[in-house]
C-alpha cells in the first residue's frame, strides 16, 4: 500500500511546501526556539497555529520535536547490549529457522568485539542459549546459533523474560545501550500471551531503560501483542511476511541501534495557566495537571522523533500574546554518559485577522497531526472490526477524514487533504473487505512505526 | 535235549533298572535346578521391581522438594521485592513524598502506580483529576472498592516475615548439581529485585539524588513521633474483575495518611521466571501457575493433560491461587520390563529344562532299543545254535550206527541213510535262512525275476515237500486256480517263502492235522494270491502285530516248546516285500491261521 506510507507523502509534500516553510520562518513570533548548544539533541517546540483567533477558545496542536544530530564516524557508536530471542517453536520448523539463524549470524557479524550479545530461545520453555558476553571473534556464539532446532510451544513472555534477565546483567554498565531483540511467528501459547501483559512488560523493561524491538514473522503471529510490547518499551516494531525479509530487518533495526545518540530521553512540558494539555496523539506520554512527560529510550542519530500534544488555549484579547509550553529535556549522550538538558518554549498571539491566521499555520506540524490521528483511529478501527463492527470503523475513519478535509481546506493544506483521500479509500476498503490477516499485520505495524516515528521499515 | 533254561530276564531287568536310574539322574538335578533358577528369576524381579519403585519415589522425592525449593524462593524473591519497596516508600519524608511517587512511577519497573490515601480511604494520589490512563484506571479500579473496606483495615501478616532465609541456604547444600547453578540465578535476581526495589531513577538523577540523600537526616527529625508509634505496613492481594492487583502500603506512625503502591504484576512475573530450574531431568517439569492454573512460566516438558504430580501453593498472603507445580509422569515402562525380565528368563529357563530332559529321553528309549536288540541276538544265537543241534545230534549217532557196523539190516540202513539225508536238507534250509536273513539285512539281496507258471511250480515244490509235512501228521491240500497263472517273479525266493510258511504250519499246526494251500488270480486281476491255512491255534490278538519282526517269537525262551530263530516269518515278509508284494497274517474262520502271500 504505496499511498498510505506517510514519509513518501511527507517527502513529496515537503517539497512542495518549502516555499511556504519559508514564510514561517520569516514570521516574527516563529516558535521554533532551537538549543544554542552544541549538543547531539535538538528539541523544538512546533504548534499548528502561531496566531489564534481572538476572544475564543481554541484548541492548539504541539509539536515536540526531538532531532538526533547524526555522529561524525561510526566507530565512535556506544557499545550495544543485545539480546536476541528466537522463536524455536514448532511452527518455526523449516525455512523460517533457516533464514532466522541466517539474520541472528548477519546480527553477530556486525557486532564489534566490545559488543555485549546474549541469545534466547524460546519452544515450551526458554532457555539461554549464549549468556550475555562480549562478542569478542564472535566463533563460539557462531556455533550455538548454528546448533538452534524448531519444536515446541511458544513461551513467548519467558523468553522476554530471560532476555532481559541477560541484558540485565550488563545494565549497570552505563556505557551500553540495552535492546532486546524478539521474533516471533506465532501467538503465545505457554505463560502470560495478552496484549495487555505483554504491554506492562514493555513499560517496565522501559522504566530499566530496555528496549524491545519486536519482528513479527509469517501471517501467524499476534501482532497486536507484538506491536504493543514495543511501544511501550519504545522499541521497534517490524512485519516481515517471509523469512527472506529477516536479514534486512535485522540490519535495519542493528543500523538505528548503532545510531543512538542520546538514551534516557525524559521529556517534560509544563504549561502556564490558561493552556490545558488535553491528549497525546499518536506517540503516548502522562499527563499530570499541567505538566506533560515523555519518556524515550532512545534517540537516534539523523532521524527526527516527535510527540504531538493537544492544548486546550483560553481565550485571549487580540493582539495579546501567550506563552503556550515550555518544554525540558533531560537525556544522556550516548558518547560520554554526559546528563544534558535543554529547555524550548513556545507562544501564539491572538489576533481578529483569520487571514493571518490561516498564514501562520504549520503544514509539517498539521500533517504529523493528521496522520498520527488516522494511525490512532485506524488502531481503534482494527478493535471495532474485531468486535465485528466493521461498519462503525469504517463510519470513524471517513469522520476522520471528514475534519481533516475541512481542517484541509481552511488551511489550503494539501498533504493533509492527501492523508484524508487515502484514508478514505481504506475506510471504503475496510466496510467492503474487512481486514485481512495481511491487512491487518500492516495495519499494526504501520500504525506503531507512525506513531514511533520508526525510520527503519 | 532239552536245553538248560539261561538267567537272560534278570540280567535285562537289571540293566534297564540302571538306565532308569541314570535317566532319574538326570532328571532329578535338572528339575531341581530349573525349580532353583525359578526361584532366583522371582526374587530377582522382586528386587528390580523395589529398586524401580524406590528409584521412582526417590525422583519424586526429588521433584517434591525442587519444587518446595522453587516455591519458597519465589516467595523469598516476591518478600525481596515487597519489602525493598515498602521499606523505600516508608524511608521518604511526607514533604518529598509527591515528586517521590512521581518518580518512582516513572523509574521504577515494578512499580505500576504509586498512591497516597487518608485513612478513611479517600484518594489524595492520583487525583480524581488525572488525566493519564494508568492513573484513571487506578482510580477506577479501586476508588470504589476502598470506601467500603480500605486494604490496611484488614490485618494483614507481613508476607515477608514468615519466609525465612535460611531456607536457600540449607536447600543449596543439600540439593544436587543442576540446582545449584539455579541458586545463582535466584539470588541475582534477588539482588537486582532489592536494588530495583528501591530507587532507581536515571532520568534526573541529580535532583533525586540529592533528595534522597537528604532524606534519612530530615527523617532523623521525625524519627522522634515515629518511635512512639511505629509504621504499620502490610500487602494486600486485591482482585478487581477477575484480576488480581497487589497493594503495598505504609501507613507511618501507625496513623493517619496512607502512602502505597500498586505492584507492576507483569514485571514481578517476568522475575519469576529465573527461579524455575534452568535445567531439569528428562521427564521431570516444573510450572509456575496463576490462579486461574495458567502456566506463566515453565521448565522442563509438562505433560498434556497438565496434572501436575504436586503443587505447592505460594503464600496466600503473597499471591492467592499462585502455585509452583511440579510434573513427573508415572513411569510408563518400568513395570511392563520386569514383567518381560521375568518372562524371558522363565522362558529360557523352561526351554533348557526341556531340552535337556527330551535329550535324556532319547537317549533312554535308544539305550532301551539296544538292549532288546541285543537281548534279541543273543535269543537268536541260542537258538540257532539249538535248532543246528538237533539235526547234527541225528545226523551224528545214525553215522556212528552205520560206521560200527552194528545195523544189519539193509532196509534200516537205507531209512538211516535217508534221515541223515533229511536231516542235511534241513540244516542247508537253515543255513539258507541265516544266510538270507543277512543278505536282506545289509540291503544285498538281488533277486532274478523270470515267468512262472505258479500252478506247476508250486505242485512240484509242494509233492517234494509233501513227505515231510506228513511225517508230523499234516495233510497237505493245494487247490490250483483253473487257468494257468503266470507271475514274474524270483523262484528261489518264491519257494523260500513256501517253505517257510509251510515250516511254520509244520512246527506250530501240526495239531490240527491239515494244511490247505490256495492258489488264485488276485482280484485286481494282475499278480496272484497264494493262501497257506492250518488249523492250528493261531496267533494270539497282541503277537499279530509282531510276528513278522525278526527274532520274534511268540514264546522267545530257549525252553519254548517249539524250536526255532524268529527268522522265517521275518524272511519270508522281506522276501514278499523285496518281490513287490506282501505278506500279511489273518485269522482263519473256523480257528487256524491263514498267512495270505500276495504277488504282483
Amino acid at each position: 500500500m504505496p499511498g498510505v506510507n506517510p514519509r513518501n507523502n511527507m517527502k513529496r509534500l515537503l517539497s512542495a511546501l518549502l516555499p511556504a516553510l519559508a514564510l514561517l520562518g520569516a514570521l516574527p513570533f516563529a516558535s521554533c526556539a532551537a538549543s544554542p548548544q552544541p549538543e547531539v539533541v535538538r528539541l523544538r517546540l512546533d504548534l499548528d497555529r502561531t496566531v489564534l483567533p481572538a476572544e475564543t477558545p481554541d484548541k492548539v496542536i504541539v509539536k515536540i520535536c526531538l532531532d538526533g544530530l547524526r555522529l561524525p564516524r561510526a566507530a565512535a557508536r556506544p557499545p550495544v547490549n543485545l539480546a536476541l530471542v528466537l522463536d524455536r517453536s514448532g511452527s518455526m520448523a523449516g525455512e523460517k529457522i533457516e533464514r532466522a539463524r541466517a539474520a541472528a549470524l548477519e546480527v553477530l557479524r556486525r557486532l564489534s568485539a566490545d559488543d555485549v550479545f546474549a541469545l534466547v530461545a524460546y519452544d515450551s520453555t526458554a532457555q539461554t542459549l549464549i549468556p550475555a558476553q562480549h562478542v569478542g571473534d564472535g566463533r563460539t556464539l557462531e556455533e550455538a546459533i548454528l546448533g538452534i532446532r524448531a519444536g515446541g510451544g511458544t513461551a513467548l513472555f519467558s523468553g522476554v523474560s530471560l532476555g532481559a534477565a541477560e541484558v540485565r546483567k550488563h545494565t549497570e554498565d552505563s556505557r551500553y545501550f540495552h535492546r532486546i531483540v524478539l521474533l516471533s511467528d506465532g501467538q503465545a501459547n505457554v505463560g502470560p500471551s495478552s496484549p495487555e501483559e505483554l504491554g506492562r512488560l514493555g513499560a517496565a523493561l522501559q522504566r530499566e531503560g530496555i528496549s524491545v524491538t519486536t519482528v513479527g514473522l509469517g501471517l501467524g503471529y499476534n501482532e497486536d501483542l507484538m506491536t504493543r510490547l514495543a511501544m511501550r518499551s519504545d522499541g521497534n516494531t517490524y512485519f516481515a511476511a517471509a523469512g527472506a525479509d529477516l536479514p534486512r530487518i535485522f540490519a535495519a533495526e542493528l543500523g538505528d541501534v548503532f545510531a543512538v545518540v542520546a538514551r534516557r530521553v525524559v521529556v517534560e512540558i509544563d504549561f502556564p495557566a490558561g493552556v490545558r494539555p488535553l491528549a497525546f496523539v499518536g506517540r503516548e506520554g502522562r499527563i499530570h495537571g499541567r505538566r506533560a512527560e515523555l519518556t524515550l529510550n532512545q534517540l537516534y542519530g539523523g532521524q527526527e522523533k516527535f510527540a504531538l500534544l493537544e492544548v486546550e488555549v483560553a481565550p485571549g484579547a487580540a493582539g495579546s500574546e501567550r506563552e503556550i509550553a515550555r518544554a525540558r529535556v533531560t537525556f544522556e549522550d550516548a558518547r560520554d554518559q554526559r546528563t544534558a538538558t535543554l529547555t524550548a518554549l513556545s507562544s501564539v498571539r491572538h489576533s481578529d485577522d483569520r487571514a493571518v491566521i490561516i498564514r501562520s499555520a504549520n503544514r509539517q506540524v498539521q500533517t504529523d497531526y493528521a496522520v498520527n490521528l488516522i494511525a490512532d483511529e485506524k488502531d481503534k478501527a482494527v478493535a471495532l472490526v474485531d468486535a465485528n463492527r466493521k461498519d462503525e470503523a469504517a463510519r470513524r475513519l471517513r469522520e476522520r477524514s471528514q475534519e481533516l478535509q475541512a481542517l484541509a481546506k481552511t488551511y489550503g493544506n494539501d498533504a493533509v487533504l492527501s492523508v484524508a483521500a487515502t484514508n478514505v479509500q481504506q475506510a471504503d476498503r475496510l466496510e467492503r473487505e474487512g481486514l485481512d490477516n495481511t491487512t491487518r499485520k500492516m495495519y499494526r505495524a504501520e500504525n506503531a512505526q507512525t506513531k514511533n516515528q520508526q525510520s527503519s521499515r | 535235549m532239552r536245553p538248560a533254561p539261561l538267567p537272560t530276564s534278570p540280567a535285562v531287568n537289571v540293566s534297564s533298572r540302571r538306565i532308569y536310574l541314570y535317566w532319574l539322574l538326570l532328571l532329578v538335578p535338572t528339575l531341581a535346578v530349573g525349580a532353583a533358577a525359578l526361584l532366583l528369576l522371582q526374587r530377582e524381579q522382586a528386587r528390580l521391581v523395589e529398586r524401580t519403585s524406590q528409584a521412582d519415589a526417590a525422583r519424586r522425592a526429588a521433584v517434591e522438594a525442587r519444587t518446595r525449593l522453587v516455591a519458597e524462593n519465589v516467595e523469598l524473591l516476591i518478600g525481596d521485592i515487597e519489602n525493598g519497596l515498602l521499606d523505600a516508600l516508608a524511608a521518604v519524608p511526607a514533604n518529598e513524598l509527591d515528586a517521590f511517587l512521581a518518580q518512582w512511577e516513572k523509574t521504577n519497573p515494578l512499580v505500576r502506580t504509586a498512591f497516597r490515601s487518608t485513612a478513611e480511604a479517600q484518594l489524595l494520589r492520583p487525583g480524581s483529576t488525572a488525566t493519564d490512563e494508568s492513573a484513571r484506571g487506578f482510580r477506577r479500579r479501586f476508588a470504589a472498592a476502598w470506601a467500603a473496606r480500605p486494604p490496611w483495615t484488614v490485618d494483614f501478616v507481613n508476607p515477608a516475615s514468615s519466609v525465612n532465609d535460611k531456607v536457600l541456604r540449607r536447600e543449596k547444600a543439600q540439593e544436587p548439581a543442576p540446582l545449584s547453578a539455579n541458586v545463582a540465578n535466584v539470588q541475582r535476581a534477588r539482588q537486582e529485585a532489592q536494588a530495583f526495589s528501591k530507587v532507581r531513577n536515571y532520568a534526573s538523577s541529580a535532583p533525586m539524588a540529592d533528595q534522597l540523600e537528604g532524606a534519612p537526616a530530615q527523617r532523623k527529625d521525625q524519627s522522634v513521633q515515629q518511635f512512639t508509634a511505629p509504621d504499620r505496613r502490610g500487602w494486600a492481594p486485591w482482585r478487581h474483575e477477575g484480576r488480581l492487583h497487589l497493594l503495598g502500603w505504609v501507613q507511618p506512625g501507625g496513623a493517619g495518611e496512607v502512602r502505597g503502591v500498586e505492584l507492576e504484576l507483569a514485571a514481578l512475573v517476568s522475575r519469576l521466571g529465573s527461579v524455575l530450574p534452568a535445567e531439569v531431568a528428562v521427564r521431570e517439569g516444573y510450572a509456575l501457575r496463576d490462579d486461574k492454573a495458567r502456566v506463566l512460566h515453565q521448565s522442563g516438558l509438562l505433560p498434556r493433560d497438565g496434572v501436575p504430580t504436586l503443587r505447592v501453593p505460594l503464600a496466600a498472603t503473597l499471591l492467592p491461587g499462585w502455585d509452583v507445580a511440579g510434573f513427573l509422569p508415572a513411569a510408563e515402562y518400568g513395570a511392563s520390563s520386569d514383567r518381560g525380565f521375568a518372562l524371558i528368563g522363565a522362558l529360557l529357563i523352561g526351554i533348557f529344562v526341556i531340552a535337556i530332559l527330551s535329550g535324556g529321553s532319547l537317549l533312554l528309549w535308544q539305550a532301551r532299543h539296544s538292549a532288546e536288540e541285543a537281548r534279541q541276538k543273543t535269543s537268536f544265537v541260542a537258538n540257532v545254535s539249538h535248532e543246528f543241534k538237533t539235526p547234527l545230534t541225528t545226523i551224528r549217532l545214525y553215522a556212528e550206527l552205520l560206521e560200527q557196523g552194528r545195523v544189519a539190516d539193509a532196509e534200516k540202513r537205507t531209512d538211516y541213510l535217508r534221515t541223515i539225508g533229511r536231516e542235511t536238507q534241513r540244516l542247508a534250509r537253515l543255513v539258507n535262512n541265516a544266510l538270507d536273513f543277512s543278505r536282506l539285512e545289509q540291503g544285498r539281496k538281488k533277486f532274478q525275476l523270470e515267468p512262472l507258471e505258479l500252478g506247476a511250480e508250486l505242485t512240484h515244490l509242494l509233492d517234494a515237500h509233501r513227505p515231510r509235512l506228513t511225517e508230523v501228521g499234516l495233510t497237505l491240500q493245494f487247490h490250483p486256480p483253473v487257468a494257468p497263472l503266470t507271475v514274474t517273479t524270483d523262484r528261489d525266493a518264491l519257494a523260500q517263502i513256501v517253505l517257510n510258511l509251510l515250516d511254520n504250519a509244520g512246527k506250530y499246526a501240526a495239531t490240527g492235522g491239515e494244511v490247505t494251500i490256495t492258489l488264485a488270480a488276485r482280484a485286481s486281476g494282475v499278480g496272484a494270491e497264494l493262501h497257506v491255512l492250518d488249523r492250528g491255534p493261531g496267533v494270539p490278538p497282541e503277537h499279530r502285530a509282531r510276528i513278522f519282526e525278526k527274532f520274534h517269537r511268540v514264546d522267545d525262551t530257549l525252553t519254548a516248546e517249539k524250536g526255532g530263530a524268529g527268522l522265517g516269518l521275518s524272511i519270508a515278509r522281506q522276501l514278499a516285500r523285496g518281490l513287490g508284494g506282501d505278506l500279511r497274517y489273518a485269522p482263519r474262520d473256523g480257528g487256524g491261521a491263514a498267512f495270505i502271500l500276495e504277488l504282483p
